[in-house]
């Protein structure tokens, strides 16, 4: 049963009536995008809040949030930070849902700030209206066409709903994800930006994404946990249904513990956080390539059943330094069965190829396209093999079968490409329309690789 | 024998944060952990008959409240075989801890039985001010100082998480079995931390602790020496 926090951010999440507080027409402002935003986004019902104006961009604005005649599920406060605790009393009063808090100048800025924020949440909490932020982007949901994120407003980045939820103490830093990873193909369930967490946190961020049908992967950036024990707590469940990849930031502000004894002087706070990410599963990374690639291989591959990985390419060197990598990503490159060496050598050309772990196609996949696709689909059949890295070339023939193979074999398959993605962004983006983990760097797919074979460890043993 | 409340009470009417070893070890066999046998002696009489009841070789530690690094202040004598070593060891360690400690308050000499020697690692408890109260695992002795070769893992903790916290140091195999020497207990040590994770998760007042070292053997695991540290 979902607890009362989930229900409340599920009706948070899914608001039809906003009230956007500090609705303006001014080009360049807040305001306005958000306004616009919401508008072409497809929210439902949207109330601009602003005294000064009776129609803002055709809507019909409203003087105050109890001025608005409709229920609200959510007030987005585009206002200074002066007014936000008489606007979340106005909220409480009018049993808005919940207040989205923009306005920056509290907590971070020194202890009576601190004050005040603690009094917006608790006046939040207790009155029925929680609240997000403040000192937050708000947050992103493209189902129902709440959208509040600058970066991705202003680049039209795509907002078809998908199935990647993120939450973030960086507000800006999701906002960037967001983009960047769209690029990828990957779209979003639940965004949210946490801001000073005064009443929602990290943790009830999880625990919502956690249980949200839609939600297949969990993104996230911390630096701090405002409740540890139930953060823990809501990972452990979490963790074991899906993956949440986790860039926590601040880690090397350890300092010296005065410390009675041996254990608390080691017990730094790295030590502990990687504590956590071991029995939760969750995937650390320190990274935004590291968050991005995660996210591309957990989303389009299955999970694999063990670490054995079979390199399949088209140039020797790259394949060797690259089985190298494997080993030191704690991955494993089994001998190929007798039966696949076999079936290789049937369809590779006797000269300039070579069957193995790894196995090099040689030039000849060049002048034949599809290769490289035959030599997958006969090691993806491999019972040793748990997946397999392809090393290809840029010729878009033989991408297109390796492509196809990629989707088809069942067995988690990444590809690396001989082609940076400045000079040839098109590879790219042909191979993550196609739904395949494509990587520029073979060091970067084993990686990806290998945190996936990590998680799949994590699963199995507990 | 008293139950690990009561030892903490008392240490808190006499305003002390820090249990003896006698406490301590009090409090892990309340818990069904394996300690070395131990009794106070406040006189090198009462010292000699003791050691005569433990058996030879014995230990002798000073006991004070005042006093945390017993090594250091000349408080321990290990390997003990006569009555006439024993009287003597407690003369020294009373020369010395009152020399360099002068004003500490000294109740006297623990009697210890030594135990056989074994695969020293290190059980251990912090106090994390985000995630509470979290384990820790290692090599003990000397060797937690110098390698820092330990893992750790949040309260409360699964079978899985303390096999997983043996399993995780760097000088795992050690522990396996390394030149024909034989395998350690690891399920005894696992209870240890499952035993420890249960205790401090019911017990807020515990602030940190050190069961340092225990002697892992393959049969079974012995805590030579502990501290248990309460909090505010």
């Amino acid at each position: 049963m979902p607890s009362q926090t989930v229900e409340q951010l599920s009706q948070i999440f899914n608001a039809e009536a906003v009230a956007l507080v500090g609705a303006s027409d001014k080009e360049g402002s807040f305001g306005r995008l958000f306004l616009e935003g919401l508008r072409d986004a497809g929210c439902r019902r949207i109330y601009p809040v602003n005294p000064k104006r009776e129609e803002i961009l055709g809507f019909k604005a409203f003087p105050s949030i109890s001025a608005v005649p409709d229920p609200l599920d959510v007030a987005i406060l585009l206002t200074p930070p002066e007014s936000v605790l008489g606007l979340v009393k106005e909220c409480v009063q009018s049993k808005v849902k919940g207040a989205v808090v923009f306005a920056s100048g509290f907590g971070e800025l020194g202890a009576e700030g601190k004050e005040l924020e603690q009094e917006i949440g608790r006046i939040g909490r207790e009155g029925g209206t929680r609240i997000i932020g403040p000192n937050c982007l708000g947050f992103f949901n493209p189902k129902v066409g709440v959208i509040t994120y600058p970066q991705v407003l202003m680049k039209g980045t795509p907002t078809e709903p998908g199935s990647v939820g993120g939450f973030s103490q960086s507000g800006s830093f999701l906002d960037y994800l967001v983009w960047f990873l769209a690029s990828k193909g990957l779209r979003f369930s639940t965004v949210v930006s946490c801001g000073n967490e005064c009443d929602l946190a990290a943790e009830d961020y999880l625990e919502y994404l956690g249980q949200d049908g839609q939600t297949k992967t969990i993104v996230a950036y911390m630096e701090g946990v405002k409740d540890g024990r139930r953060f823990f707590e809501v990972a452990r469940e979490v963790g074991r249904k899906k993956p949440i990849i986790l860039w926590k930031g601040g880690s090397s502000e350890q300092g010296a513990r005065a410390a009675a004894s041996h254990t608390g002087a080691l017990a730094g706070s790295a030590n502990v956080w990687n504590a956590m990410f071991r029995q939760t599963g969750i995937v650390d990374v320190t990274s935004v390539e590291e968050v991005v690639d995660c996210a591309v291989a957990f989303n389009y591959l299955p999970l694999p059943k063990g670490r054995r990985v079979a390199i399949i390419t088209g140039q020797g060197g790259t394949g060797v330094g690259t089985a190298d990598n494997c080993w030191a990503m704690g991955l494993e490159l089994p001998r190929l069965s007798e039966d696949t060496a076999s079936r290789l050598r049937a369809v590779l050309p006797p000269v300039g190829t070579s069957v193995g772990n790894p196995t090099d196609t040689g030039v000849a996949s060049l002048l034949d396209p599809g290769l490289y696709a035959k030599a997958i689909e006969i090691v993806a059949e491999d019972e040793s093999i748990d997946m397999i890295l392809v090393i290809s070339t840029p010729v878009q023939a033989c991408l297109e079968n390796v492509a196809k193979a990629a989707t088809s074999i069942g067995k988690p398959l990444a590809v690396s490409v001989f082609a940076l993605p400045e000079s040839e962004p098109e590879i790219y983006t042909f191979l993550s329309d196609k739904g395949v983990a494509a990587y520029p760097d073979p060091k970067r797919a084993v990686y990806a690789l290998s945190r996936m074979a990590e998680y799949a460890t994590f699963l199995k043993d507990g | 024998m008293s139950s690990a409340a009561e030892i903490i009470v008392k240490a808190r009417q006499e305003g002390r944060a820090v249990l003896t070893e006698m406490e301590s070890k009090q409090l892990l066999k309340s818990l069904g952990i394996n300690t070395t046998e131990m009794k106070l002696a406040t006189s090198e009489e009462e010292a000699v008959a003791l050691s005569l009841e433990i058996g030879y070789p014995c230990v002798l530690k000073v006991s004070s409240p005042d006093i945390t690094h017993k090594s250091d202040a000349g408080g321990v004598k290990v390997g003990l075989k006569s009555e006439h070593e024993v009287a003597e060891a407690y003369k020294a360690i009373m020369a010395s801890c009152t020399e360099k400690f002068p004003g500490a308050n000294i109740e006297g000499v623990t009697v210890q039985n030594m135990a056989r020697p074994g695969l020293e690692v290190i059980v251990g408890m912090a106090t994390d001010p985000q995630f509470g109260p979290v384990l820790m695992f290692g090599l003990g002795g000397v060797w937690v100082e110098v390698l820092e070769d330990v893992s750790f893992k949040i309260v409360p903790l699964t079978r899985l998480d303390a096999a997983n916290a043996i399993r995780e140091i760097r000088a795992a195999r050690l522990l396996d079995g390394f030149r024909g020497s034989d395998p350690v207990d690891k399920s005894a040590l696992e209870d240890i931390l499952l035993r420890v994770s249960q205790f401090v998760e019911e017990t807020p007042e515990v602030a940190e602790m050190d069961l340092n070292p225990i002697f892992a053997y393959p049969d079974g695991a012995i805590a030579v020496d502990a501290r248990v540290i309460l909090g505010e």
